[in-house]
């Protein structure tokens, strides 16, 4: 039986005649119809850039192997405390092709591209999202925590892999929201049987649309014409690749889940000024987070990866909330990469001797944490159409691609790594030293527990007993 | 071709010439009251202007070259304006999306785009732009008068919208987003996609937002275009009807066009040489027209500039009244439909207290705190050139005046001169060579004595030297206070067979001088057309417009009939090898 889905174009140009009869059906693969039988299983990725305090082995970041609970959690997880149960805590855990890389091309560029491609080239096939996304026939969510593009495509804007080229990602809350707000349709108020629209194609085709104008129009224009019109192409070409970060669903924009519920109130950080403001980075990380709340429970995704800020960004961070601060030492003014190491660069020599530079590593930790906290609760009070709870059949993957912010790279004290939820499949609420493992084992793991179908995971086939 | 004026050129007295209106004293309080202003005048079709099309023909060959205007990006203020008649919204989207400003053009003019960079981010904030604005027409949507039911009246108040409804609005909106009917022939025309668009989205409301953001991410809505359709660069094409809307619009309310003017290119009227001169007359006593105003006040004078130029020393209020002499001014030309010579020539200015007592004249009101006519005969201040506002912006700084500057500025402005940039590693001026308290001229003496400096300070140093009389902030003088009181020596010559003996009759001289009427004609076609108007082509028919009694001697509308009428204005070069 042949996967058959109509293209987007395909589907526009149809539209106007078929627009009454239900879409879905029609455009939807049987075999992802049967890939989707049963509680379906998620995948969250956040990647926190450069690395962390983790030399010594020291409690501020490592809890001690074992149960996890409020009170024996290191200073960094505290905005964990009230999830503990929810999480473990991979300690130690390699990371081989990072290392590999950034031994060829410099820590930035190795830990981004290899943290979810484990691979030991600068243009990998598919990142791990994106393989779970195209086996279950659904499209991936790609976000990028910061606006800026430093112009280094391996550096700092996603760690997210399509056929060889770096995807870059949603950093407005408002573009998510134009993709759901259509798409995502109370069961309540619209019964199975009613047609529904899948609006998630809307903004893609509008850009499509945009795409078949400029053809049509260039084809009548002379040569310099033509010039300036492609200037106008690679535009909607940067669009259409940010859009084809959540092309479209081929999901039925609803799954019988009473958390499938449309996003009510229209983000207010809906613009390129707001997305670029740091002062509304929490605000925006956390809208981002509800709208991956519903597009799970309504089965329009299952598969997503955040970059929470870039790589070597200079852009300041905003100061952390009050009860993340470590020992008075906030983040503002500072930006993610001077913070990573340590913050005490100073005449070419990072030193990670000075006070401050340890609380304000670990006061950014908890910054970025308490996005992924945030959305472990999100996750843990949303429902499938059973009753249980999404967090119990989703994995969310929080941490950094290299060993240390200094990079010292001393081995043996690997990867800190965070997992939430999976209840269902995974033993939350622990922490492991999982020193005799890399990454790839974790991930060829994770595809197991996805149901990814893989022999292995860029050679890695040992499953991790988390 | 003989492209040399030939006498008849002069004779366009009888062409063009529409009913007078009269002038009458201007009481503009504000540029954007021109309603207020706006003086009768017919708006019956005007025979006379196949005339002036015939005069041109025979000075220029019947078969002249129209040459050719680039694909166009709207520039933001006509961005702006076009979303505001197309949506019914006040929202400046340029505003609200926050585009990055944008150069002006080889024209000068901003609405001349060429040089407006179009990266990815300019894309994607046309794109957020879209989105928001196609947001804000569901707004009060229920509410009398709103721009959800202007845009589908025929949605207003329906559970169910009807397939009628969703193409009327797809076929009316897209008509006027895109200034031309949409193709509606085939499963793949453009009506049929947008339709789909519409109905993809699960309601009626949404299917709107879609639509309008659609519409504005195209490229039919963001650039001005006319397909050569192959044509080579020898051929040419004639604008359809919907084209010459969207031009004559363009240039004259810097905006989409309106009911009318759709309605006459939907019927195949605005080929005719009568109805586009009765349209100019229209749209010329409408409030849209102060784009125009605009236009020849920030792009053509040059005064833009001033708003953000540090001037210690200068009273706000000063700086103010500056401004508004010349907007008042200009406004007062277009509106009251005067010639465009008045720019250079005219006896009369607008001032109020502050500035009268800075020119050293007195207001026929002297207790009047407003602005008011102010008569110039027995000064020798003349039009804009004379105007402080301009003489500031071109001094570049309020304390000294740079001759060289000032005489690129009115070589640029007023002559139409190109001026190159100066040569690379001018070496710096030996001050020992000069004299104490050696005054500008000499200053430049020495300076034009380099051979790589002679060529273009030639042409520039007489004029700006000719403007020694105005300092920096446009006060009249006869001495250099500063260095001795040394007598301010004007003379010079403005071309090899006219010399000057002061500031007053280099006002005079260039009020009478071909070279600047041709160049009004030239800004007026540049602005029209939005392309530099420099073919040898180009050149004949400015020269013959410049030259006519209706065109920059006639009334403003005249001179705009004369170069709408032009294969210029209605027709296009290809481009195709």
């Amino acid at each position: 039986m042949s996967n058959f889905k109509l293209s987007r174009r395909t589907f526009i140009s149809s539209a106007g005649s078929v627009f009454t009869l239900p879409l879905f059906e029609s455009m939807l693969g049987r075999e992802a119809w049967a890939a989707n039988a049963g509680e379906p299983r998620r995948f969250v990725a956040f990647y926190i850039p450069n690395g962390t305090y983790n030399r010594g082995d020291v409690p501020t970041w490592y809890p001690a192997t074992g149960a996890l609970n409020a009170s024996n959690l290191p200073p960094a997880l505290s905005p964990f405390a009230d999830i503990a149960a929810n999480f473990s805590v991979y300690k130690h855990i390699k990371t081989s092709a990072a290392d590999t890389l950034a031994n060829a091309n410099g820590q930035h560029v190795g830990e981004a591209v290899a943290f979810l491609t484990c691979a030991t080239n600068l243009s990998p096939q598919n990142s791990f999202e994106h393989l779970y996304a195209t086996k279950i026939g659904k499209p991936a969510l790609v976000i990028q925590g910061n606006t800026a593009d430093q112009g280094d495509r391996y550096q700092n804007n996603s760690i997210s892999y399509q056929s060889g080229r770096m995807v870059r990602g949603i950093s407005n809350p408002g573009d998510l929201y134009r993709q759901l707000v259509g798409q995502v349709v109370s069961p309540a108020a619209n019964p199975p049987s009613q047609t529904v629209a899948n609006s998630t194609l809307i903004e893609a085709s509008i850009i499509d649309n945009s795409l078949t104008d400029l053809n049509q129009l260039r084809a009548k224009l002379g040569h310099s014409d033509q010039q300036r019109l492609d200037d106008f192409l690679a535009g909607l070409r940067q669009l259409e690749r940010k859009y084809s970060a959540m092309p479209p669903s081929n999901g039925n924009g609803q799954n019988g889940s009473s958390s499938c519920q449309a996003p009510t109130n229209k983000p207010n950080l809906d613009s390129s000024t707001a997305a670029a403001d740091s002062s509304l980075y929490l605000d925006r990380m956390r809208m981002f987070n509800e709208m991956i709340t519903i597009a799970f429970a309504c089965d329009i995704i299952r598969s997503v990866s955040v970059m929470l800020d870039v790589e070597t960004g200079s852009r300041s961070l905003p100061s952390a909330p009050r009860d993340l601060i470590f020992q008075g030492a906030d983040i503002a003014g500072w930006n993610n990469h001077l913070v990573s190491h340590f913050g005490h660069f100073s005449g070419g020599d990072f030193s990670h001797s000075t006070p401050e530079g340890i609380p304000r590593c670990i006061t950014r930790d908890r910054f970025y944490f308490s996005v992924v906290a945030d959305l472990i609760r999100k996750l843990k009070v949303a429902q499938d159409p059973s009753g249980a709870s999404i967090l119990d059949n989703s994995i969310v993957l929080a941490g950094f691609g290299v060993r240390d912010g200094m990079h010292y790279m001393h081995l043996s004290q690997g990867a800190p790594m965070v997992v939430g939820g999976g209840r269902n499949f995974l033993n939350p609420g622990q922490s492991f030293d999982l020193g005799s493992y890399d990454v790839a084992d974790m991930l060829y793991t994770f595809s197991k527990h996805l149901s990814m179908g893989l022999n292995d995971f860029q050679g890695a086939s040992r499953l991790l007993s988390v | 071709m003989d492209h040399k004026i030939r006498p008849v050129a002069l004779c366009l007295a009888a062409a063009l010439v529409l009913c007078g209106c009269g002038s009458r004293p201007a009481k503009v309080k504000d540029v954007r009251a021109i309603r207020s202003l706006r003086s009768g005048g017919d708006l019956k079709g005007d025979d006379d202007a196949k005339a002036g099309i015939k005069i041109i023909g025979e000075s220029c060959g019947a078969e002249y070259q129209p040459g050719r205007a680039a694909l166009r990006l709207l520039s933001h203020q006509e961005y702006d304006q076009t979303v505001g008649d197309l949506l019914y919204t006040q929202k400046k989207a340029s505003t609200i999306a926050v585009f990055e400003a944008a150069p002006k053009g080889p024209t000068g003019f901003a609405s001349d785009t060429a040089n407006v960079p179009l990266t990815p981010l300019t894309v994607e904030k046309y794109w957020s732009a879209a989105n928001q604005l196609a947001d804000e027409v569901l707004v009060e949507k229920n509410k009398t008068g709103s721009a959800f039911s202007k845009l589908a009246p025929c949605a207003i108040g329906k559970n169910q919208v009807d397939a009628a409804c969703y193409e009327t609005v797809v076929s009316d909106l897209g008509l006027r987003a895109w200034r031309r009917p949409l193709s509606a022939s085939g499963s793949d025309s453009e009506k049929a996609r947008l339709l789909g668009l519409m109905q993809q989205a699960p309601n009626f409301d949404q299917g709107l937002k879609a639509l309008i953001s659609a519409l504005l991410i195209s490229p039919h809505f963001l650039f001005v275009s006319v397909p050569s359709e192959g044509a080579r660069a020898e051929d040419f094409v004639n604008l359809d009807d919907f084209q010459i809307a969207s031009r004559l619009s363009y240039f004259m309310w810097g905006t989409m066009p309106d009911e009318e003017l759709f309605s006459l290119a939907q019927n195949g009227k605005l080929k005719d040489e009568s109805t586009l001169a009765v349209q100019v007359s229209r749209m010329i006593r409408d409030d849209k027209a102060r784009y125009l105003v605009a236009a020849i006040v920030n792009d053509w004078i040059g005064i833009d500039t001033l708003e953000t130029m540090v001037t210690p020393g200068i009273s706000d209020n000063l700086k103010r009244a500056m401004l508004e002499e010349t907007w008042r001014f200009v406004a007062d030309l277009v509106i009251q439909d005067k010639s465009v010579m008045n720019l250079v020539t005219a006896k009369y200015t607008f001032a109020n207290r502050v500035l009268a007592d800075h020119y050293g004249l007195s207001l026929a009101d002297p207790n009047g705190t407003q602005f008011q006519t102010l008569d110039l005969s027995a000064s020798p201040r003349r039009g804009v050139l004379s105007q402080a506002s301009f003489l500031l912006a071109t001094a570049g700084s309020n304390t000294e005046t740079r001759p060289v500057k000032r005489g690129k500025e009115v070589a640029l402005r007023w002559l139409c001169e190109e001026v190159p940039p100066p040569p690379p590693g001018v070496p710096p001026l030996d001050s020992s060579k000069l004299p104490p308290n050696a005054t500008p001229r000499e200053v430049l003496a020495v300076h034009t004595n380099s051979p790589s400096c002679t060529g273009c300070h030639e042409k520039l140093d007489p004029l700006g030297l000719g403007f020694e009389s105005f300092d920096a902030v446009g006060k009249w003088r006869t001495q250099y206070a500063q260095l001795g009181n040394a007598t301010i020596d004007s003379s010079g010559r403005l071309d090899a067979n006219t010399e000057f003996k002061d500031t007053r009759e280099l006002l005079s001289e260039m009020g009478e001088s071909a070279r600047v009427k041709s160049c009004m004609a030239k800004k007026i076609m540049e602005l029209a057309t939005k392309r530099v108007a420099s073919t040898k082509d180009d050149v004949c028919v400015t020269d013959v417009i410049g030259a006519s009694k209706t065109g920059t001697a006639g009334k403003f509308s005249d001179l705009i009939k004369s170069v709408v009428l032009t294969r210029q204005f209605r027709l296009q070069s290809g481009d195709s090898p």
